[in-house]
């Protein structure tokens, strides 16, 4: 009878440990938000998407001297080129965007029929490939002309990623936040590690930016970069920076990834595209 | 007294010249020392063992990726090793699989676990 007890108690505390993990997004939203909001009480949610230049002050005046003549205006304007000019078969981007270019906060979506995560870099060859064209490379090069053109058209809006009440969906979510909270690489580092509790500090001589607001400016002109990126370039970055194999752009993990931590935004403008150091 | 003060002096250089020379013998030179490095620890590095620690790494390198857990340099290494292997540097190439291999065991065993992971206790501090 002790012995039953004791079985018995010790489920009880187990399946008490499991009820603790199993939040819904809307439950992790918030706490993910109120930890940003406590852990910069001076920083307005209108500043978040800002990332690092919200905290620092010494890169913020480099910045702000940076968008005075806004490296990525001139890839703007080629997306305008792109989003006007029709494809070999007449039709073009506005045939497969109806709203118009200004659709940037409408991703990432659950695509229920693909059972998956639909990005806009996706969309955008998706749309490309239906029409007979060439599919852009999701890291640098075109793909951010259009990219930027449809996402400066979005600025203002607010982001806002809905996870359905799909079993399919909230899984893809948890794999996106199982990612971002996994340790990996040599270093043994995850992205939560460096961009939640070690927020405005320093890695090297960098400050590390709040993960709160990470997906709105993208795409982004990044000085090291010398030219623009996609925010899966960037998730290769970070995985190789930890000595981690990168995985590919758009492929099931690092749109998983970017739907998790898009989602963890909502309620903040887009701002891209933007500069970064 | 002259003559023994010589005497003692052709004594104490011979037998300190002896001692260097004996030293000699014992210390290996800076190429035996280079020869033995190259050949260890991996001393009967061959052919057949380098494939066999390179399919090895492979396997494990696999299975890593399979859990998403494959460090960065794992495909480095392994085309370092095939071409150190290649070029007969067999001691060497032995050496750069087997730390692929223990790498890719490191990154499987890392990623193991890590599912449903929960916001860690600071978010809610």
């Amino acid at each position: 009878m002790k012995k039953l007890s004791l079985i018995l108690g010790a489920c009880l505390a187990l399946s008490a440990a499991f009820a603790v993990q199993a939040s819904t997004p809307a439950e992790d939203q918030k706490v993910f938000q109120d930890f940003f909001k406590k852990k910069f009480p001076d920083v307005t949610e209108a500043e978040f998407p800002n990332g690092a230049y919200a905290i620092d002050p010494i890169g913020r005046v480099s910045w702000e001297a940076i968008e005075e003549f806004p490296p990525y205006e001139p890839v703007i304007d080629e997306g305008e080129k792109m989003w006007n000019t029709p494809f070999a078969n007449g039709k073009g981007f506005k045939d497969c965007f109806a709203d118009g270019p200004g659709v940037a906060a409408q991703y990432p979506n659950w695509n229920k029929e693909k059972s998956m995560v639909m990005t806009l870099p996706l969309a955008i060859n998706n749309c490309l490939e239906a029409n007979g064209e060439k599919a852009l490379k999701y890291k640098k090069g075109k793909i951010n002309e259009i990219l930027a053109y449809m996402v400066y058209e979005s600025r203002g809006q607010k982001t806002n990623v809905v996870i359905p009440d799909d079993p399919k969906a909230l899984e893809a979510y948890q794999q996106g936040k199982d990612f971002w909270l996994a340790k990996r690489g040599q270093l043994n580092m995850s992205c939560a590690g460096c961009h939640s509790l070690n927020a405005s500090n320093k890695i090297r001589s960098e400050v590390l930016s709040p993960a709160f607001g990470h997906t709105t400016g993208f795409p982004v002109y990044r000085s090291k970069w010398g030219g623009m990126g996609t925010l899966h370039r960037r998730f290769t970055g970070c995985n190789k920076q930890v000595r981690a194999k990168p995985f590919k752009a758009q492929g099931e993990e690092y749109r998983n990834l970017e739907f998790f931590l898009t989602y963890m935004s909502n309620g903040l403008e887009l701002n891209g595209p933007s500069a970064r150091k | 007294m002259m003559l023994k003060n010589v005497f003692i002096s052709i004594a104490l250089t011979s037998v300190l010249s002896g001692v260097a020379i004996a030293e000699d013998k014992a210390a290996p030179t800076v190429e035996a020392k280079k020869v033995e490095a190259k050949a260890s620890p991996a001393g009967d590095a061959n052919a057949d063992t380098v494939k066999a620690a390179i399919d090895a790494a492979k396997s494990a390198q696999k299975a890593a990726n399979a859990v998403g857990g494959e460090w960065r340099d794992i495909g480095k290494f392994l085309k370092t090793a095939d071409k150190l292997a290649s070029e007969g540097d067999f001691a060497k190439a032995e050496k750069l699989a087997k730390k692929a291999e223990s790498q890719a065991k490191l990154g499987k065993a890392q990623m193991e676990g890590q599912s449903n992971i929960a916001f860690p206790a600071f978010f809610t501090k």
